[in-house]
């Protein structure tokens, strides 16, 4: 960051922290503004590998054994060929991109080429155990009527997506003044796919909204998998849900927690979910 | 080979039988002890055994046209090719009431020993599965590693799936489905017409007079247009102009596009009987999958299948249009059958799963090599 910016982002910054009420001086902003540079610029460039990995393992360890599984937006079919093989699942991918409609057909994974913001209408009611949409909501032009789509179709749902809360994309937009790219966002601005990002919490508010149930949740809070508790809408990378469509089961809606099946660590002070 | 033996007929889906069925098949690599590599593809309405390859025998056989060009699908089907004749064993056979060498109208009913014209029974392509499996048995194989088959040729594949499903590992199905909408129908009648209402046709008896050419040029150059698109023609022809403009009348040949479909015509009459392409037609009108398996229900109908499918669409397809296919697919789905489904974009229309080799030589050969997976049974 050059002498200019600081100029520029600092004392603006002070200006409002002080309004705020909070005190600050410019020392400890400065080396707080370099902390988080330097860990952006590592975190770019390790990049975005680590990601699909730590959700493809939480994800396999929902699946029940011989489960149905149905993956919208399912890539080069990766999840669902881990989940034939390590659940014995019965799987079936929904991809629009050619290249990776080829992959799928290679590793014998069924595969509709289709358009999922299009194409779902040919599942039936509770026709799999899942339904999984990985790092894809955010993509999609019309992300509630896919959402409502996965509920219908599947006993369970499960949903994963990149947190635009995360405190570097906060950190990024907000003192560097530039579109968030990060880790889980490596995009500039005109090529991002991601149109419709959201936080944790705004997913959780539509959870709310429409009454879907959450029966688990896990974040990726700085390399460590743990359960959500609302803390980490500042620290998680990344979220995956486990939920279940208001019409699934029997009764109370809400949001509640429910027993996360002992992976990963409780953060302390957690809890269910407030409203 | 003759699948008929004598005191056996062949009984077709109508009751009726035909005393004696003699089909052509060509066969393309070895067959594995196991007999686990067999794969059977289907032709189309105008296409034969002759899948690929050189015909050495176009002397003998009187099939001078093959002179000129391998067999169909020889961009295909071969030695290291996408359907790959070294790791499989493929065989194709021709339909019954086609003219490429199995049984059908141009032939001497033996009760008659005159030819069978009108008098030969219709076929199904419920009846064209169960003669190709009567060969296959013959030949000693019990299973399909795939079966494979683009339009007419799809719907056999479709067929095996259904009435076999025992027997077929992987089902391949190219610009085709579980039936033929209204606008095939209607292109068929036209053409069918066209050949009926030609002034030599006959009542079907005129192997011994004049065929009815200029009736299955006019069904052919119909048939034609319907396999290309308008796109397709656009960038093939355009409005050019021929340099030598036909004489006589002011509508003589003109642009291209009339040159080509003319000579395509004349070169199809030389190859094809008029009679067989009536009773081919009929076959490709009358299959209905979902009448025939579910009682109209096609969701149930799917449910039969224990293949793993691949269903192939062309986006320029007028016979079978992407929408068609993918109605095909939904009811699969719905079944909760897995299944693979790719829409292909192409300007060249129904005919894009022979021509459009490269997209579709991928995809078979992804298909075909890929590995097995399990599936859910209900």
């Amino acid at each position: 960051m050059s002498d200019d910016q600081e100029q520029i982002i600092v004392p603006g910054l002070l200006k409002i922290l002080q309004e705020l009420g909070v005190d600050s001086s410019s020392g400890e902003l400065f080396e707080l503004l370099h902390r988080a540079e330097d860990i952006h610029r590592k975190h770019v460039r390790t990049s975005s590998e680590l990601s699909a990995r730590w959700q493809d393992g939480v994800i396999e360890k929902l699946i029940a054994q011989g489960s149905s599984v149905l993956d919208i937006g399912c890539g080069d079919g990766d999840l669902l060929i881990r989940l034939a093989e390590e659940r014995q699942a019965f799987v079936q991918g929904v991809e629009l991109d050619e290249e990776s409609v080829i992959r799928c057909i290679e590793r014998g994974v069924p595969i509709y080429h289709s358009d999922l913001e299009k194409g779902l209408h040919s599942f039936q009611n509770d026709s799999f155990d899942y339904v999984i949409l990985q790092n894809t909501v955010q993509t999609l032009h019309d992300p509630l009527k896919v959402l409502r789509e996965m509920l219908r179709i599947g006993k369970k749902s499960v949903i994963s997506f990149p947190n635009f809360a995360h405190w570097l994309v906060r950190l990024v937009f907000s003192l560097g003044g530039r579109m968030p790219v990060t880790p889980s966002l490596p995009y500039n601005w005109y090529d991002t796919p991601n149109i419709h990002l959201c936080s944790i919490e705004d997913f959780l508010d539509w959870c709310r909204k429409d009454q879907v149930h959450i029966e688990a949740s896990w974040v990726l809070v700085e390399g460590k998998v743990l359960e959500y508790c609302p803390e980490h809408n500042l620290t998680a990378e990344e979220a995956v849900f486990l939920v279940q469509g208001a019409g699934g089961r029997g009764q109370g809606a809400g949001c509640r927690v429910q027993g996360a099946g002992g992976r990963g660590e409780v953060c302390s002070g957690g809890g269910g979910f407030k409203k | 080979m003759q699948i008929t033996s004598p005191g056996v007929p062949f009984v077709l889906e109508n009751g009726a039988t035909l005393p004696f069925v003699e089909v052509e098949y060509e066969v393309y690599g070895d067959l594995h002890v196991a007999q686990d590599n067999v794969i059977l593809i289907t032709h189309a309405l105008s296409g034969d055994a002759h899948v690929a390859g050189w015909d050495s025998q176009t002397r003998s056989n009187g099939r001078t046209w093959r002179q000129n060009k391998p067999g169909w699908w020889d961009a295909v089907v071969g030695p290291g090719k996408a359907v790959d004749t070294n790791r499989f064993c493929v065989i194709c056979c021709n339909v019954l009431g086609s003219c490429y060498g199995t049984t059908g109208p141009s032939c001497i009913n033996p009760e008659t020993n005159q030819p069978w014209g009108l008098r030969f029974p219709a076929v199904t392509v419920g009846d064209w599965v169960e003669m190709e499996k009567a060969l296959l048995t013959r030949l000693g194989i019990d299973q399909l590693y795939a079966v494979c088959g683009g339009s007419l040729g799809g719907q056999q594949a479709l067929e095996w799936a259904l009435r076999y499903p025992d027997w077929v590992g992987k089902c391949i199905i190219l610009a085709s489905g579980p039936k033929l909408p209204a606008q095939g129908l209607g292109f068929n009648m036209v053409a069918r017409h066209a050949i009926m209402h030609d002034k030599d046709f006959a009542g079907g008896d005129y192997y011994d007079g004049t065929p009815p050419s200029r009736g299955l040029e006019a069904a052919r150059m119909l048939g034609h247009i319907t396999y290309l698109s308008g796109k397709g023609m656009d960038q093939k022809f355009g409005r050019t102009r021929l340099a030598k403009p036909g004489k006589g009348t002011q509508f003589g040949t003109e642009f291209e596009v009339e040159s080509y479909l003319s000579h395509q015509s004349k070169s199809f009459v030389e190859r094809f009987d008029a009679n067989s392409y009536l009773y081919i037609t009929r076959a490709m009108d009358r299959y209905d999958a979902a009448q025939a398996w579910g009682k109209g229900d096609l969701i149930e109908t799917c449910r039969r299948i224990k293949a793993e499918m691949l269903v192939v669409s062309f986006s320029s397809d007028w016979l079978y249009p992407p929408d068609e296919c993918r109605d095909f697919v939904d009811a699969m789905l719905k079944a909760q059958i897995p299944v693979t489904y790719v829409e292909v974009e192409s300007a060249s229309g129904h005919d894009a799963f022979l021509v459009d080799t490269v997209p579709v030589g991928r995809l078979l050969r992804a298909f075909l090599l890929a590995p097995s997976r399990k599936r859910k049974t209900a």
